[in-house]
């Protein structure tokens, strides 16, 4: 066995204790609570800790007695939940042992945690469940870990399995990890991969912790052969294939996905449905229905959707509702579909009298993108799609409480612009990666939009839905939020919440993708009322989200009317009415 | 031994809730101020736009809490069980500012 040491990972009744103390009974190995290493160091308990030098001094504290005592290897060693949050901290773990996180779902976690309660005295009472809600609190908080414990060496979810099956699944996992000593590095390690333990031969991906399991999210590059081997290893009892794509789309793809299935003995049926967003009616649904109806497609079988943003939504929908749900897996073709639309689980149909009226959420058991796919986007469509990812980088910081280690996504947008726009792979992957792992976190967070995360997602949106409708959808939805972005950072400048070189920065940046940052000649009175009747209206007033720096946002519902106008105008092309 | 909601119940006539809070290792070291959002159920993401000297000033006010039966205090931070969320936090923000360095 190792020579190096084993770190447990891992939320508040994930276990760590219990397991580390196992592990090294079976191994022989000494064990380590490193809370109980600081309080016995310091003479101090970790709240007197805080109390008297604060989270940063007792973080001090905790890195010095994590590298004391990784000293001597073997061991194995509970760390504290945050020990992992500093990068520091994990670039030293990697370097001297294996980093295994204990996962659980919040239910189980909770159940656990409840349970200690029971047997613990009344004055050590879990301070988890004296919370209001202490379920939700359980899962935001932990949602708000997943990032980083997401970058563990292994994964073992732990809610199905009894101590001795976690210890025994923690050795397995160390053993394999023995044998492949140099772990692919195709990604940043700071955006999102992950080696689940139930899956060790994966490529690196993004986990999204929502709906009734956890789906991964594939970003690579010429990947489309192996798409069936994963779609059968997820899917094991499917036995056909219904396939919705748009002609022009399968025309280009169709072959490579035809092979990977029926490689996997899967057979395949396509139907082709109509294009962008004339196909997201009740109408075209009910068209599918009847073609999978006549194709005999049980709950086992699959739907694979196969195209952008507007086929997206209709086959989610229709996997949604389709014998109350089948196992759907998404192939997006587009960026904007790649990064954002098709994580996250939100279905949507077109009424007559509004856009994306008629939805669910529905979230899918795979996602499988293929960058190289992104060479043959449409020039406008892929431009238009910057802008989302613009939108992450202003977001970052907000999305990820525990920081951000090393370049920022908006420093690594500056840097590597010419790069991007050529499509780069080394480039263009990570970066995807990233934003994809954003989006995993904030949907893991709060997957049905009810919370304070989700929203964030709206940067840009309030005035962009706006200005799609008032242009007739003349302006595509990333231009459109382009020019949104562009007007929060001006309200926020002006409302002195922001500097004026965060809008500054954010529209050379804009630019430099080619989007637009000013207004098209619009009607100004018809933009206010739309504005006024945007869906995230809260009370009486719309929702804005404004920038406070590079990657800092918050959500306010204080912005006049006058200072709307006023940025408006500032930011008027000639012919405004 | 007492109950979770008995436990509950001695809320507002002792100092048991805070300290059990307040005693808790591997809670602090788990979250950090995070857990400050649970302790006062308060917003996360508005707590996380504090500057450390206020969350360190909120953490002070909860050790105070757990170690001294001054009613008056107890009895404000007890009336905003019933105040949103957000007006909550200002409030504790007002009554940690004397905790601060």
């Amino acid at each position: 066995m190792s020579t190096r040491g084993i770190y447990l990972v891992g939320f508040s009744g994930s276990g760590k204790s219990t397991i580390a103390q196992l592990i090294g009974m079976r191994l022989d190995w000494p064990v380590y609570d490193l809370d109980s290493v600081i309080v016995e160091r310091s003479g101090m308990t970790i709240p007197v800790i805080f109390k008297s030098e604060g989270e940063a001094g007792f973080r001090t504290r905790e890195a010095e007695a994590l590298r004391e005592v990784s000293e001597a290897a073997p061991f194995v060693m509970a760390t504290g939940g945050g020990t992992i949050v500093r990068v520091e901290n994990r670039r030293f773990m990697e370097s001297k042992g294996w980093i295994i996180a204990l996962e659980g779902r919040p239910e189980i976690l909770h159940a656990r945690i409840e349970q200690q309660v029971r047997r613990a005295e009344p004055g050590a009472i879990r301070p988890l469940l004296d919370a209001v809600y202490p379920l939700e609190q359980v899962r935001s908080l932990k949602h708000s870990r997943q990032s980083v414990y997401a970058l563990a060496d292994w994964t073992v979810h732990t809610d199905r399995l009894t101590p001795e099956q976690v210890v025994a699944e923690v050795i397995r996992a160390v053993e394999l990890l023995e044998q492949t000593p140099n772990p692919p590095t195709v990604l940043d390690r700071h955006a999102s991969p992950i080696r689940h333990s139930l899956d060790p031969d994966l490529p690196p991906a993004v986990v999204v912790a929502a709906g009734p399991l956890p789906y991964q999210v594939i970003v690579g590059w010429q990947n489309l052969p192996a798409l069936g081997e994963q779609v059968r290893r997820l899917l094991p009892r499917a036995r056909q294939v219904a396939t919705l794509a748009e002609a022009y789309t399968w025309d280009r793809l169709g072959d490579a996905v035809q092979d990977s299935l029926i490689a996997v003995g899967l057979q395949v049926h396509v139907c082709q449905v109509a294009s962008g967003e004339r196909g997201k009616t009740l109408d075209e649904a009910n068209a599918v229905y009847d073609w999978l109806l006549n194709m005999q497609m049980r709950r086992d079988d699959i739907l694979l959707v196969v195209g952008g943003g507007a086929i997206d939504d209709l086959g989610g929908f229709v996997a949604s509702t389709y014998m109350r749900g089948v196992p759907l897996v998404k192939v997006p073709t587009s960026l904007e579909c790649m990064i954002d639309s098709a994580i996250g689980g939100k279905t949507a149909l077109n009424h007559p009298q509004a856009r994306n009226l008629i939805g669910t959420f529905y979230q899918p058991w795979l996602v499988w993108s293929d960058a190289s796919l992104l060479r043959e986007e449409p020039p406008r469509e892929l431009r238009a799609a910057w802008a989302e990812v613009v939108k992450y980088a202003m977001l970052e910081g907000s999305l990820l409480p525990s920081g951000v280690s090393g370049p920022t996504l908006f420093e690594q947008l500056e840097s590597s612009i010419d790069a991007l726009l050529k499509l780069d792979q080394r480039t263009l992957l990570p970066i995807m990666a990233r934003c994809v792992a954003l989006k995993a976190q904030v949907v893991s967070a709060d997957e049905r939009d009810l919370g304070q995360h989700r929203i964030l997602l709206n940067y840009g949106h309030t005035v962009g839905h706006a200005l799609e409708t008032a242009t007739d959808y003349a302006l595509l939805h990333g231009e459109a939020v382009a020019i949104g972005m562009t007007v929060a950072a001006r309200l926020a400048c002006r409302l002195q919440l922001a500097d004026t070189a965060v809008e500054r920065r954010q529209s050379v940046l804009l630019s430099r993708f080619g989007l637009p940052t000013q207004l098209p000649p619009v009607s100004r009175s018809l933009l206010l009322e739309l504005v006024q009747r945007d869906k995230k209206v809260f009370g009486d007033a719309p929702r804005w989200i404004l920038p406070t720096a590079i990657g800092r946002v918050l959500v306010s519902s204080k912005v006049s009317e006058a200072d709307l106008i006023a940025c408006l105008e500032e930011l008027s092309e000639s012919g405004e009415t | 031994m007492l109950s979770n909601s008995e436990i509950r119940d001695e809320a507002g006539k002792d100092l048991t809730p805070f300290q059990a809070w307040r005693d808790n290792n591997g809670f602090w070291s788990d979250f950090g101020y995070n857990g400050l959002s649970l302790v006062f159920d308060v917003p996360l993401a508005a707590l996380q736009t504090l500057p450390e000297a206020k969350m360190l000033a909120l953490f002070r006010l909860l050790v105070y809490l757990a170690d001294t039966p001054d009613d008056p205090l107890h009895a404000q931070v007890q009336a905003l069980a019933t105040q949103p969320a957000e007006q909550r936090l200002v409030v504790l923000l007002d009554l940690s500012a004397r905790f601060s360095a």
